[in-house]
């Protein structure tokens, strides 16, 4: 349903993304995994129009995206990013917060790109938490509750597609498994694809149908996410086995010293 | 006491016209994130607006006061596209220096149209004074005052409880992450610079009404004042903004009173300094400013 190819994303003079290629199937879970600062957030971002890209293709169910806007991406077509670090209004409460969500999804079903949205009712019967803190504004909620807020507002938006950045970072594992179940739930009941971006590799292929490994800017291994699982230089470098890491390792933190990392 | 009354009453006079045009100028820097030096000029705009309308046009004062203060919105959608758009975008300092440049260009280009020397402004109400208990005020003034309340009281509700002022303040808070979420970013900006402006212009129509004077530079001469109002308040707080405005006129008309004219524009800087000291964010402002 989505198709980039060959996506160049720079900040001045800093290549983020060299001609990196990714398709996502109708309903599945795609995952772009590797490490901090490997360019898979600017992807994502560049997805949804939020930075500027170079691409041979960028189509999304066959149509040609790339001359169209964030809102047209987001509100015609349900491509719908969760930031990476909670995308939270800090300042409003939960509930101004889920109705900018929900005014995305009515109008997607006013406008019959789909037949029904999710509503408020039914996000509560997901996330019971965000129910009882509706008053409470984005900063007085807990780490994993604003990340509820986050996915449960995508979700209000009636996505065709989610593009999910990093949303373990800093949460207990018990929660980050609580959210990939309503991912799970969610996308098969109302047929969303996610595109997935996880630095913990192993999490991310265990819900993946498909992976893009990501270093420095480029793919350098894509399959199956069980074929993925088992390539040596990933088990290498993310799944804790110990050759190679120290070069890796170092490798990122040179790039992110030097700016590099986009976030 | 009489004397300190009338001190305070002329204070809130004097404060409405930096809150008028303040609220404006720190709307836009939280939307934005540009310091609109031109927020002041627009000020000044509005009462030109009216009097060629009404006098010159021979259209009515009535007519004249409604197009000179709906004026804001044309000017601030034409800043918009012409300016901020293109610079404010991406390059605050850029939109800063381009801000001071259509400042001079409004100065100047008023000076070439009807002289530097003041024109007189048809007052909106008769210039009726009222005592109480020994305080006095005009009818413009009353309307001044009034007015700015209202304003004030209007533009904080429409955001806090309106869909267009929730999307202001997404905006404000993260201009990404609103994007994300579906807002249409652009529509916000030049909705909000065109509420600024109007806010401008409705300020300088009813300023003018109660100094029944305007000149090219009257928007220049308050723009410190607007600064030192929009910084000691906290850079993008309307309402700290509004509160800030009103203590500036009172300590201005109190320092002219007490200490001597020559002080008048020490003693606003000198608050200044002394709350950023204590207070660097400012009164009412956010610690961090993210965007």
């Amino acid at each position: 349903m989505l198709r980039a190819q060959q996506v160049d994303v720079a900040y001045g003079p800093i290549r983020a993304v060299q001609q990196v290629s990714v398709t996502v199937e109708e309903g599945s879970v795609t995952a772009l995994v590797g490490a901090n600062g490997a360019g898979k957030s600017s992807l994502l971002k560049a997805l949804v129009g939020l930075v500027p890209m170079h691409a041979s293709e960028l189509s999304f169910r066959g149509t040609d995206v790339r001359r169209l806007g964030t809102l047209a991406r987001v509100r015609d077509l349900g491509v719908v990013l969760v930031p990476e670090g909670r995308g939270v209004f800090m300042g409003m409460t939960v509930d101004e917060g889920l109705e900018m969500g929900r005014r995305i999804g009515r109008h997607r079903e006013k406008a019959g790109h789909v037949s029904e949205a999710l509503d408020l009712a039914a996000v509560f019967e997901l996330f019971p938490n965000l129910r009882e803190r509706r008053r409470l504004l984005g900063q007085q909620l807990s780490g994993g509750e604003q990340q509820m807020l986050a996915v449960a507002k995508a979700l209000l938006m009636a996505p065709s597609i989610l593009l999910v950045d990093e949303p373990s970072v800093g949460l207990a594992p018990k929660i980050v498994r609580g959210i990939f179940e309503t991912l799970d739930a969610v996308m098969k009941q109302y047929k969303v694809s996610i595109l997935l971006v996880e630095q913990d590799s192993k999490l991310a292929l265990a819900v993946a149908d498909y992976a893009y490994v990501i270093e420095h800017g480029r793919v350098v291994a894509e399959g199956p996410a069980e074929v993925v699982r088992e390539l040596p230089q990933l088990r290498a470098a993310y799944l804790g086995e110990v050759a190679a890491v120290s070069d890796h390792a170092e490798a990122a933190t040179a790039s992110t010293a030097n700016g590099v990392d986009p976030q | 006491m009489t004397v300190f009354a009338q001190v305070v009453l002329n204070g809130f006079v004097l404060g409405s016209e930096y809150v008028l045009v303040a609220i404006g100028f720190t709307l836009i820097f939280g939307v934005m994130g540009v310091m609109n030096v031109a927020q002041a000029d627009f000020y000044a705009l509005g009462p030109f607006v009216m009097i060629w309308v009404s006098v010159n046009a021979g259209l009515g004062l009535a007519f004249g006061a409604i197009v000179g203060m709906a004026s804001g919105i044309v000017l601030g959608v034409l800043y918009y596209w012409l300016v901020l758009k293109r610079l404010g975008e991406k390059n605050f300092l850029a939109a800063f220096i381009a801000s001071v440049g259509v400042s001079y260009f409004i100065e100047n280009l008023l000076t070439s149209l009807v002289g530097s020397q003041g024109s007189p402004v048809p007052g909106l109400l008769p210039d009726t004074f009222h005592t109480w208990a020994g305080v006095l005020i005009s009818d413009p003034q009353l309307l001044l005052l009034a007015c700015t309340v209202v304003i004030t009281v209007a533009l904080l509700v429409g955001l806090s409880r309106t869909s267009f002022g929730r999307d202001v303040r997404a905006v404000a808070e993260s201009r990404f992450l609103a994007a994300a979420s579906g807002v249409n970013v652009r529509l916000v900006m030049v909705g909000s610079v065109a509420v600024a402006s109007a806010i401008a212009t409705i300020g300088g129509v009813l300023v003018s009404s109660t100094t029944l004077t305007i000149n090219p530079f009257s928007g220049g001469d308050i723009v410190l004042q607007m600064f030192v109002v929009a910084i000691v308040a906290g850079m993008g707080s309307v309402g700290g903004a509004a509160l800030a405005g009103f203590g500036l006129g009172i300590i201005e008309s109190m320092t002219v009173q007490y200490w001597g004219s020559s002080w008048e524009m020490v003693s606003g800087l000198l608050v200044m300094v002394v709350v950023l000291m204590i207070r660097p964010q400012g009164l009412f402002g956010k610690k961090v400013r993210i965007g």
